[in-house]
């Protein structure tokens, strides 16, 4: 068996000093080169460039399932249409008008506060 | 003064070990001439820097932890100005950590296991090499070493590649490292090789064997740069 396939003489120690050396002066290139060189071979950036957008959350979070007479989901959706919002403004809308006609003040600052809370 | 990378995009190939073995080798050295070593961490695992905060490690080895593509040109140009030797070790991946690392060094030391998959991504960080040169308007020196060998075997796949790349005129150090638990020991133990206690680890003296060859082949390629 042999245990010399590394064949080195382990005696001649070469002093550290003889291979301390002054560093390579090279041509000075942009970063944005040497990555593009980089992205060449297949080597990219791993680090996130930029930070993770939250997503949005709906404050349309709370069901309401009412029965109501015919057509009048109909014409419910024709003001919806009109007013170019979606069936959940169209009943805030219609909640706000009603609580407006009817000037009760608590309502009001109560239906404020609820939608005042913007999209978290 | 001297900046050796240790690369490869491949993970496991034993970067870590071996940057480790050539900090604690050049520290022993280096210490009674009053030099420094810096070690680069640039892996997040954080394994080299795990192994010189455990007790043992030689003083005058200074870490630099957490570095990574952002921070490590900023590293190694700051290690520069006060240590004899920077060493950097970096992740198992194709990052521009490992670009950038490259573009600074005097020597980089490709890791490469005996397998087709190390070999393929050996040749990758040497076609990186290449492309850097020709950009930068320098040589960069670098040098294949196989890790993880068989003492006594040498199978087929790994003389096969060694082939392969003497056809390619890829330098490729003498030397390899081999697979001995004297190297895991120092992993888990912390400290050199030396210090390692006698009775829980086999064959010590010829993992202190195959450290010393594998140092004194790194300052010959190192002596030839300065030439």
């Amino acid at each position: 068996m042999n245990n010399k396939r590394t064949g080195f003489d382990f005696e001649e120690v070469i002093d550290l000093d003889l291979v301390e050396r002054v560093s390579n002066s090279s041509k000075t290139v942009s970063y944005k080169d040497l990555e593009q060189v980089a992205a060449d071979s297949g080597f990219i950036k791993r680090l996130p460039q930029t930070k993770k957008s939250r997503r949005k959350r709906s404050p349309y979070t709370e069901q309401l399932g009412i029965k109501i007479r015919p057509l009048i989901k109909d014409i419910f959706q024709e003001i919806g249409e009109k007013l170019s919002v979606y069936d959940h403004t169209t009943f805030e809308l219609a909640i706000l008008a009603l609580i407006e006609k009817e000037n009760d003040q608590e309502l009001i600052k109560k239906y404020k506060n609820a939608t005042s809370k913007s999209i978290l | 003064m001297s900046i050796i990378v240790f690369a490869s995009s491949k993970g496991g190939a034993g970067k870590t070990t071996a940057a480790i073995i050539l900090a604690s080798e050049f520290a022993q050295q280096a210490a009674p001439k009053g030099k420094t070593i810096t070690l680069i961490d640039a892996d997040p695992n954080q394994h080299s820097a795990k192994w010189a905060f455990k007790s043992g490690c030689p003083l005058n080895i200074k870490v630099v932890e957490n570095s990574n593509e952002d921070s490590i040109i900023d590293d190694i140009d700051n290690a520069n100005q006060d240590s004899a030797f920077v060493i950097v070790d970096l992740e198992g991946t194709a990052s521009m950590a490992v670009a950038s690392a490259i573009s600074r060094a005097d020597l980089v030391i490709i890791l490469c296991q005996g397998s087709q998959d190390d070999a393929d991504e050996a040749i990758k960080t040497i076609k990186l090499i290449k492309r850097q040169e020709k950009l930068l308007a320098r040589k960069i020196v670098y040098s294949v070493l196989f890790t993880r060998t068989h003492p006594v075997i040498r199978p087929r796949t790994l003389t096969y590649i060694t082939d392969e790349f003497k056809k390619l005129k890829i330098e490729m150090f003498h030397c390899s490292l081999i697979d001995r638990e004297a190297f895991r020991a120092m992993r888990s133990f912390g400290g050199t090789i030396e210090n390692l206690d006698q009775n829980e680890v086999y064959s010590k003296d010829k993992a202190i064997a195959n450290i010393k060859a594998f140092t004194e082949e790194v300052k010959i390629k190192l002596l030839n740069l300065s030439r």
